[in-house]
C-alpha cells in the first residue's frame, strides 16, 4: 500500500490538466431542454398523447418536442419561444376540445390550461367574435386578452360570466351537456363538437361548432341529447348557435389601441445579391465570418440623441451588448416567411402621443454566436444605424393616424443608407443626421421608409432586397397586430 | 525506433573547444535527417505521390504518377542522465517535382485535413509532427514519466493500439511506467492521452462541428488506458490493461448556452459536458512458457469492450451516412440509446519443434463477440489473429483486427491490407516444417460468425458500410471519387454486419521456401491459398446463398546478384467464382467470376547508406458478370513505384 | 457439451497428449556428433550482461527475448546451419516483411568463430557496436550475423562500418525464425570448410537496430538509464559490453560468470576508449579434447 500511494499521488498528478478533471461530468444529468410548457387535465378518462395538439393562432399545428399523458393531466413541451394566442387541443371520439393559451413565454410554463366546458366555452366565444368582426387570432395581443400584470382583459370579463346568471353561463351549460354525451371511445371519423364556428358580420352562425349529424345519431342510439335542458332532446344546432352569437357579440377580445405605445419592427435582408442604399453590390462577410451555427442578432440602444430617455428601453433593446437578442426566420415572433432568409424582431416602444417628444434609438444587426463579442460578428465596426421612431405611414385618411407600425426593413451590411457615420453614399458627405433625406426621397433616412411591393395584392416585400430605391407604400406587416390593450 | 547520440568523441571534442555556456549545449543536439524520394507510374490519368490519401475529401495529392520528396530531422537532446527530450521536423507531403514552386490551391471557408484549406498541399512545409520528454524522477516506483508524443505502443490492439507508422508521432499524451514490485513481479504503466479529433469516435471525430453538426468540442477529450503487469515466475506472465476513451460536448442545455446569463436560470458562467462518446476496452492475457517444456507456449487472452454513443451528440452516420459508421449505434426496443458490450477471447498453443525434427505446430482458438469493437485499437500494421485471413493474398500481405476503425487509407498498391475480425469465432491449425533450406508450412481456419443474424437493423443501428459480401480486390481500389474499388465492388474489409446473414468460411494454405543450392542469395517463395467463403443470407430466400471459392497461386524468386543488390521476379494468379455475390434481396443476386494475374518485378540496392528500391507491376483482371445484370470489364494496368531514401 | 467448450477441451487435451514427448526432447549436457555439430546450452536468466542491464521499456523487447538458452551447430555438407535458440518466443512485431526482412525482428547475434585457437590470428576486436574483445590466442576467423534485415542491408552496414573486415563476415544464405530459434544457414565453403573439433565459438545476443549509430553495425545500444528503446543499466559511453548475452566455457557458475567477464571494462574510460578498456568475452571450445 505504501508504494501504491506514491504511484497513486504521481499519476494523479501527471494526468492532471490532461482530461482527467473533466472526468467530474460523469455524474451529470443532461441539462433539460429549455421549453415553454403548456398543462392542463383532459374531460374524459383515458386520454392518450396522440388525441393532444397545439396550434398557433392560425390554425397551424405547432411541433411539441415532448408530450406526455399521466391519467387525467397532459403536459406539452414546445421549443422554448414566445407563444401568443395559440390553442391547446385535443380529439377523442366525439370530442373536439379546445383551450386557450394567450401567451406562454421562453422556459416558462402555463398551467390549468384544461380541456374541458369552460376551456372549450371561452374559446367558442372568441372564435366566434373573431369569425364575425374579421380579426385574426394569431394577430391579436394576448396582453390586450388577458393582461399578465393587472389581470384584466377579455378572459376575465368572460371567466366572471360563467359564475352569474346570464347568456354567457347559460352558454356554458350547454357545452357541459354536449360533453357528457360526448363518446370519447367513439370511432367516428368526424368529432361531433366542436368544430370551429363561422359566423357573420352580424353574429349570425353560419358553420355550427356541433354536428347535426351527430344529434340526429345520438337521437337514434337511444342516447339523444338535451343541451338545452328543457327535457326535450335537440335535434337542430339553432337554439345553441343562436346563444353563441349573442354571447360572442358581448365582448371585445382584439382590446383597445394603446396610443402610448408603438410597434417597432425591425427586418433585415440577410440575402446574397441585396443591394446597397446606392445601387452597388455587399459583401454580407466583409467584416463578418461565417461559420456553421451563427445565427442573425439584433443589438439596440437609446440614441443620446432621443428626447425619451428611459433605461428599461435600453435594456429592451438589448443594452448595446451585441449578440444576445435572437432574431426570428422561423415564421414565429413576426416574422412573415420562414427561411427566407429575412430575419425579423419587434419591439413594443412608448411614444409621446402628442408627438413632441421623439424616441431615437442607435442599432447594428450581427451574425453571430449567442454571446460573442463584436469583433467577427457586425456589420462593420464602429458606427451604427439610427432610426427616429416615428410613425411614417400608411395613415388611415378617416383618422389621420398611423399604422401603430415603424417598420424598417435594412439590408445586412449596407453601410449607404442609415449609417450614422463614414456613410458611403455618394449623395451624403460621409454623415447622416437625423433629418437628412439622403436618397432624395422625401423622407429622411433615419425613418421609417417606404418599400417595394410584389405585386399590389401581395403585400409581401421582393428579397434580395436594396436600400436605393424610395419604395412605393409604408408597410403595415400583415402578420402582426397591433399594440392593443384590454379595453376599459 | 529512437537514434542514439552522438559519438562520444566528437561530444568531447565539442565540448573541448566549445566556449562555456552555448557550446556546451551543442553537445546536447543530436541531429539526424532522412531525405525519402518517391517516384511513382501508372498507365492512367492521375497525378500524385500516393494511391490512396484521404478517404474523406478527395484531395489532388492522391495519383500514380509522379516524384516527390519529402525531408525528416530528428532533434534529440539530453538534458540531464534522467531527461531527455527530443522533436521531429517533417516537410508535408505532396509538393511533386513537377510542381516547381507551386505551393497548392486554395479551398477558401472550407476546412479539412486535405490541406487545401490552407492552400498549402504542394507546399511541402516543414511541420513539428512530434516533441516528447522523458525523465525518470526521483519518485518510489515510478521509472519513465513521458511528456509529449507517442506511438501509443505500450498498449495493445484491443484496447489503444499502436499508432499507424505515419501517425507515430501524432499521440500526445502524458505517460507514467514503473515498477511496484522489483524483478518484473509487478509493473505499470498509465497514461492519459489527448483523444485524436480526427477518427477516435463516431463518424470518425470528436467535435468538429464542420464534420457533425451535432459537435463542436473536442479540446475537452481523452483517452484513459492503465496496464498491470506480472511475471510471478519465469515462465508465467500476465498482463491487465485497460482503457477508457471519453469524447465530451458541452452540454448544449446549459444555461449559459440558451438565454440570458441570468442567475434566476440558473446560468452561473459554467457550462457542463455531456458525454458523447464513451468507449471502454479492457484485456487481461497471459503467457505460458515452462521452463521444463522450452518447445511449449500458450497464450491466452479475454477482452471486454463497451461502447455508448449519445445520439444527442453525434449524427448516425449508419442511418444518415449509409452505413459508415466506426461504431454501433444500439438502441433498446423502446429506440433507446444503449451501450453495445461484447468480449472476446482467443488461445494460442505452440509446439515448438518438440521431436526435433523441425516440425512444429500452432493451435489458435478465438472467439470475438459479434459486438467487440476497440475504436483506437491498432487500425492496421498489427495481426491478432494467427490466421492468413481472407483478404491476405499472395503479393498482398494482411492481418485481421477487431476494431471497425480500419484505416485502409493513405498507403500505396503494394501495402498490406487489413479486415476487420470481429465476430469470428473459429480455429486455426498450422503446421511448419523446416529442413535445412526448406520450409514449408501449411494452414487450415474455420470461421464461424457471432455476426449471424437475420433481420440485423443495419439502418439504424449497424453499420454494413454498404458492401457486405464479395472477395475484395484490395489491389484496384481508388480514392478517385469513392474510396473503394467502385469498379467491382467486394466486401468492405471493414464490414461484419449484415441484415441477412449466415455465413461460415473455410481457408487452406500451403506456403513454402526454399533457399536454392548453387546459387547466391536465391530464394523461392511459393503460396497456395484456397477460400471457400458461403452466406446463406436470408433463410427465407433460397435463391439468395452466396458461395465464394477463392484459388490463389502464387511464386516469386529472389536473386542476390552482389552484396548491394536484391532482385525479386513474381507471379500470382487468382481466380475467384462467386455465385450470388450481387443484388439484392428485392432484385434478386447474380454471379461473378474473377481472373487476375499479376507480375510483379523490383529490385532493392543499397550502398553506403542510400536505399534505393524499384518495383514494377503488371496485372490483367477479367472480371465476368452475369450479362443481365452488369457488364464484363478487364484490367491492362501497368505500374511502378521506385523509393530512394537516405539517412545520416 | 457447447461448441466452444469442446474446442478449449481439445486443445487443452492435446497439449496433455504431448506432454511425454518433454522428456525425450530435452537434454542439457552438451553433446557433440561425429561431424562436429553440437548443442551448446545455456542459463536462462543471464540476459542481464554484466548482470545490471535491463531490457527496453517497448512493449516489442518480450521478457527473455535476449536470454540464450541453446546454441547450435549442424553440419549438413553443402552447408551449416547455426541455431541459437532464446527464452521467449521470436515475433516479428515490426513486420520485418515489409522490409525485406527475414521473418523475425528484435533479435540479432553475431556467431564468432575461431577456426584456429592460434595466438597473433584472427581478429581481437569485437564487430563495431558491441564493445568486446577477444583474448589474443581466441580471436575470431569468422563471424555469422544472425539478423532481420536483409542481406543487402547487412552488407550495406559492413561496407560502412566494418570493410576492413568484410571478407570475413559471413551473410547467411538463409535467416528464419521458428518457435524461439534462429537459424542461419551458412554455404560450408564460406566457412573455409565445415566445423572441426578444435572450432571455437562466442555468440554475442544483440538487438536489431535499423537506425543504428555512424559506428554501430545495426546494434542497439545499452545506456545508463533504459529507454523505450534502449537498454540501461550500463554506461552512456563506449566502454561498457552492447552484449545482452554470451556463451560462457563450463565449469563453476555460468551466470555468475558470465556476469564477471561482462563486468570486466574500465568504468573510468568515458570520452576515450582504448580497446583494452573493454571486456574480454571467451571463446568457448564445445568438441575441442
Amino acid at each position: 500500500m505504501r508504494k501504491l500511494l506514491p504511484i497513486g499521488i504521481v499519476t494523479l498528478a501527471a494526468l492532471t490538466g490532461c482530461g482527467l478533471e473533466s472526468l467530474f461530468n460523469l455524474g451529470h444529468q443532461a441539462y433539460p431542454r429549455p421549453a415553454s410548457k403548456i398543462s392542463g387535465t383532459a374531460a374524459w378518462q383515458g386520454a392518450a398523447p396522440y388525441q393532444f395538439q397545439v396550434v398557433d393562432g392560425n390554425g397551424k399545428a405547432l411541433e411539441p418536442f415532448s408530450l406526455t399523458v399521466s391519467g387525467e393531466s397532459y403536459l406539452v413541451q414546445l421549443p422554448s419561444s414566445n407563444y401568443s394566442m395559440v390553442r391547446a387541443q385535443a380529439r377523442a371520439g366525439h370530442l373536439l376540445l379546445r383551450a386557450l393559451v394567450p401567451f406562454v413565454g421562453p422556459e416558462s410554463s402555463v398551467t390549468g390550461v384544461n380541456l374541458d366546458a369552460r376551456g372549450m366555452t371561452e374559446t367558442l366565444i372568441v372564435e366566434a367574435n373573431l369569425s364575425a368582426t374579421g380579426h385574426k387570432l394569431a394577430l391579436l395581443n394576448a396582453s390586450a386578452y388577458d393582461d399578465p400584470a393587472t389581470g384584466d382583459g377579455t378572459r376575465k370579463k368572460i371567466r366572471a360570466d360563467f359564475d352569474v346568471a346570464g347568456p354567457t353561463q347559460d352558454l356554458l351549460r350547454m357545452v357541459e351537456r354536449i360533453i357528457a354525451k360526448g363518446d370519447p371511445l367513439s370511432g367516428d371519423a368526424d368529432p361531433g363538437f366542436f368544430l370551429a364556428p363561422a359566423l357573420d358580420a352580424g353574429f349570425n352562425v353560419t358553420a355550427s361548432p356541433v354536428s347535426v349529424a351527430w344529434l340526429v345519431k345520438q337521437d337514434a342510439v337511444g342516447n339523444g341529447v338535451d343541451y338545452t335542458g328543457d327535457g326535450v332532446t335537440d335535434l337542430t344546432t339553432t337554439a345553441f348557435d343562436t346563444l353563441l352569437g349573442q354571447v360572442a357579440g358581448l365582448y371585445k377580445p382584439e382590446g383597445c389601441p394603446d396610443d402610448s405605445r408603438i410597434r417597432l419592427v425591425f427586418t433585415v435582408d440577410f440575402n446574397q445579391g441585396c443591394l446597397s442604399g446606392s445601387c452597388g453590390p455587399l459583401n454580407r462577410f466583409l467584416w463578418t465570418t461565417d461559420k456553421p451555427g451563427k445565427q442573425m442578432f439584433f443589438v439596440g440602444w437609446v440614441h443620446k440623441d432621443s428626447d425619451i430617455q428611459d433605461p428599461a428601453i435600453g435594456a429592451m433593446l438589448g443594452n448595446s451588448v451585441p449578440n444576445q437578442l435572437q432574431m426570428y426566420d422561423d415564421g414565429t415572433n413576426g416574422d412573415e416567411v420562414a427561411g427566407d432568409g429575412v430575419y425579423t424582431i419587434y419591439f413594443d416602444v412608448p411614444r409621446d402621443p402628442t408627438g413632441v417628444e421623439k424616441l431615437r434609438i442607435g442599432y447594428k444587426y450581427t451574425w453571430g454566436f449567442k454571446g460573442q463579442q463584436w469583433t467577427g460578428s457586425e456589420e462593420w465596426p464602429g458606427n451604427s444605424r439610427i432610426i427616429q421612431v416615428d410613425d411614417m405611414g400608411p395613415i388611415d385618411p378617416i383618422t389621420g393616424k398611423g399604422d401603430g407600425f415603424v417598420y424598417r426593413r435594412d439590408v445586412y451590411q449596407d453601410e449607404a443608407s442609415n449609417k450614422d457615420l463614414s456613410n458611403l453614399n455618394p449623395k451624403g458627405n460621409g454623415t447622416l443626421g437625423w433629418d437628412t433625406d439622403l436618397r432624395g426621397c422625401g423622407i429622411p433616412e433615419a425613418r421609417e421608409q417606404m418599400v417595394e411591393r410584389v405585386s399590389p395584392t401581395d403585400p409581401g416585400i421582393p428579397s434580395p432586397g436594396n436600400m436605393c430605391t424610395c419604395g412605393t407604400h409604408f408597410y403595415t406587416p400583415p402578420n402582426l397586430a397591433t399594440i392593443n390593450v384590454a379595453c376599459k | 525506433m529512437t537514434r542514439s547520440p552522438l559519438p562520444r568523441a566528437t561530444v568531447a571534442a565539442l565540448l573541448m573547444v566549445a566556449a562555456p555556456a552555448a557550446r556546451a549545449d551543442l553537445g546536447n543536439f543530436d541531429l539526424s535527417g532522412k531525405i525519402y524520394t518517391k517516384y511513382m507510374y501508372q498507365n492512367d490519368n492521375t497525378q500524385g505521390c500516393l494511391s490512396m490519401s484521404n478517404p474523406f475529401w478527395v484531395d489532388n495529392i492522391g495519383g500514380h504518377n509522379g516524384a516527390c520528396t519529402e525531408f525528416e530531422l530528428q532533434i534529440k537532446g539530453k538534458i540531464s542522465p534522467r531527461v531527455q527530450a527530443g522533436v521531429r521536423l517533417q516537410s508535408r507531403w505532396g509538393f511533386m517535382w513537377q510542381d516547381w514552386w507551386e505551393n497548392g490551391d486554395l479551398k477558401p471557408g472550407i476546412i479539412d485535413t486535405s490541406g487545401e484549406s490552407l492552400g498549402m498541399n504542394h507546399a511541402s512545409y516543414i511541420k513539428l509532427r512530434g516533441a516528447w520528454v522523458r525523465m525518470a524522477p526521483p519518485i518510489p516506483t515510478v521509472k519513465w514519466v513521458t511528456i509529449g508524443s507517442t506511438d501509443y505502443s505500450m498498449w495493445n490492439e484491443w484496447t489503444i493500439g499502436k499508432a499507424r507508422y505515419i501517425d507515430r508521432d501524432n499521440g500526445t499524451g502524458v505517460f507514467v511506467e514503473g515498477e511496484a514490485l522489483p524483478g518484473g513481479k509487478l509493473s505499470y504503466a498509465t497514461g492519459a492521452m489527448a483523444l485524436p479529433k480526427l477518427w477516435a469516435g463516431p463518424g470518425w471525430q470528436t467535435g468538429v462541428s464542420g464534420n457533425d453538426p451535432k459537435a463542436a468540442l473536442y479540446g475537452t477529450d481523452w483517452a484513459f488506458a492503465a496496464k498491470l503487469e506480472t511475471r510471478p515466475t519465469d515462465d508465467l506472465r500476465f498482463k491487465l490493461i485497460g482503457s477508457l476513451l471519453q469524447d465530451w460536448e458541452a452540454d448544449k442545455y446549459s444555461p449559459m448556452l440558451t438565454g440570458a446569463p441570468s442567475a434566476a436560470r440558473g446560468a452561473d458562467h459554467s457550462v457542463a459536458l455531456a458525454s458523447r462518446f464513451r468507449g471502454i476496452n479492457a484485456t487481461l492475457d497471459g503467457a505460458w512458457s515452462p521452463s521444463s517444456l522450452d518447445w511449449l507456449a500458450v497464450t491466452g487472452l479475454v477482452a471486454y469492450s463497451s461502447n455508448n454513443v449519445n445520439p444527442e451528440y453525434a449524427t448516425n452516420m449508419v442511418r444518415n451516412g449509409q452505413g459508415f459508421s466506426p461504431v454501433v449505434f444500439k438502441t433498446d426496443a423502446a429506440g433507446n440509446p444503449v451501450a453495445s458490450n461484447s468480449a472476446a477471447g482467443k488461445l494460442l498453443v505452440e509446439l515448438m519443434d518438440p521431436l526435433q525434427m523441425g516440425l512444429s505446430a500452432k493451435f489458435e482458438y478465438f472467439d470475438i463477440g459479434s459486438e467487440y469493437n476497440a475504436v483506437m485499437g491498432a487500425r492496421r500494421e498489427a495481426d491478432v489473429l494467427l490466421t492468413d485471413g481472407i483478404i491476405t493474398g499472395g503479393f498482398t500481405r494482411g492481418g485481421q483486427l477487431p476494431t471497425l476503425n480500419i484505416a485502409n487509407e493513405f498507403q500505396d498498391w503494394d501495402e498490406p491490407w487489413y479486415e476487420s475480425c470481429i465476430g469470428w469465432n473459429g480455429a486455426t491449425a498450422l503446421l511448419e516444417f523446416v529442413s535445412g533450406s526448406l520450409k514449408v508450412t501449411g494452414e487450415g481456419t474455420i470461421i464461424g460468425y457471432n455476426t449471424n443474424a437475420q433481420g440485423r437493423d443495419v439502418k439504424n443501428q449497424y453499420p454494413d458500410f454498404l458492401y457486405t459480401n464479395g472477395f475484395t480486390d484490395t489491389t484496384a481500389f481508388s480514392a478517385a471519387s469513392d474510396y473503394a474499388n467502385v469498379y467491382a465492388r467486394g466486401k468492405d474489409p471493414r464490414s461484419v454486419y449484415a441484415e441477412f446473414q449466415n455465413r461460415a468460411t473455410y481457408l487452406g494454405v500451403i506456403n513454402a521456401q526454399y533457399a536454392l543450392p548453387f546459387v547466391a542469395g536465391a530464394t523461392v517463395n511459393g503460396k497456395l491459398k484456397y477460400v471457400h467463403d458461403q452466406d446463406k443470407r436470408n433463410r427465407a430466400n433460397p435463391d439468395d446463398n452466396y458461395l465464394g471459392r477463392s484459388y490463389l497461386g502464387f511464386v516469386s524468386l529472389s536473386l542476390q546478384p552482389t552484396n548491394e543488390l536484391k532482385t525479386t521476379l513474381g507471379y500470382e494468379f487468382t481466380y475467384w467464382t462467386e455465385a450470388r455475390r450481387v443484388g439484392s434481396q428485392t432484385g434478386g443476386y447474380y454471379d461473378d467470376n474473377t481472373r487476375r494475374h499479376t507480375a510483379r518485378a523490383g529490385l532493392t540496392y543499397l550502398f553506403g547508406g542510400a536505399n534505393l528500391s524499384y518495383l514494377v507491376e503488371y496485372f490483367h483482371k477479367d472480371l465476368l458478370r452475369d450479362q443481365t445484370a452488369n457488364y464484363n470489364q478487364v484490367w491492362n494496368v501497368w505500374r511502378s513505384k521506385a523509393t530512394f531514401e537516405v539517412a545520416w | 457439451m457447447s461448441r466452444s467448450l469442446a474446442r478449449w477441451s481439445l486443445a487443452a487435451a492435446l497439449v496433455a497428449s504431448l506432454t511425454p514427448l518433454a522428456a525425450l526432447a530435452a537434454d542439457p549436457a552438451v553433446t557433440c556428433n561425429a561431424k562436429h555439430g553440437f548443442k551448446f546450452p545455456d542459463p536462462a536468466g543471464d540476459d542481464k550482461g554484466p548482470g545490471t542491464y535491463i531490457y527496453p521499456t517497448d512493449a516489442v523487447y518480450k521478457p527473455g527475448s535476449f536470454d540464450i538458452t541453446e546454441f547450435e551447430v549442424v553440419p549438413k555438407g553443402d552447408t551449416v546451419e547455426f541455431k541459437v535458440t532464446v527464452k521467449s518466443r521470436i515475433e516479428d512485431p515490426w513486420d520485418s516483411a515489409a522490409w525485406g526482412g527475414n521473418g523475425f525482428s528484435v533479435q540479432m547475434a553475431f556467431i564468432h568463430i575461431d577456426t584456429d585457437h592460434v595466438k597473433g590470428s584472427g581478429v581481437r576486436d569485437g564487430l563495431p557496436g558491441t564493445n568486446v574483445r577477444f583474448a589474443e590466442d581466441e580471436a575470431w576467423d569468422k563471424v555469422v550475423i544472425i539478423s532481420p534485415q536483409g542481406p543487402t542491408r547487412v552488407n550495406s552496414e559492413i561496407d560502412s562500418k566494418c570493410p576492413q573486415w568484410k571478407d570475413r563476415i559471413i551473410v547467411p544464405k538463409l535467416t528464419r525464425a521458428q518457435g524461439r530459434t534462429l537459424t542461419a544457414v551458412v554455404d560450408t565453403k564460406a566457412l573455409g570448410g565445415p566445423p572441426q573439433a578444435g572450432w571455437g565459438y562466442q555468440v554475442l545476443m544483440q538487438s536489431n537496430e535499423g537506425f543504428p549509430d555512424k559506428t554501430d553495425l545495426l546494434t542497439r545500444k545499452v545506456n545508463e538509464f533504459e529507454g523505450q528503446h534502449r537498454f540501461g543499466g550500463g554506461t552512456d559511453y563506449d566502454n561498457d559490453p552492447q552484449v545482452i548475452d554470451i556463451l560462457v566455457p563450463p565449469g563453476g557458475d555460468p551466470v555468475k560468470k558470465q556476469y564477471e567477464l561482462l563486468g570486466k571494462y574500465n568504468k573510468a574510460a568515458t570520452t576515450v576508449v582504448k580497446p583494452e578498456d573493454l571486456a574480454v568475452v571467451p571463446m568457448v571450445y564445445p568438441c575441442a579434447r
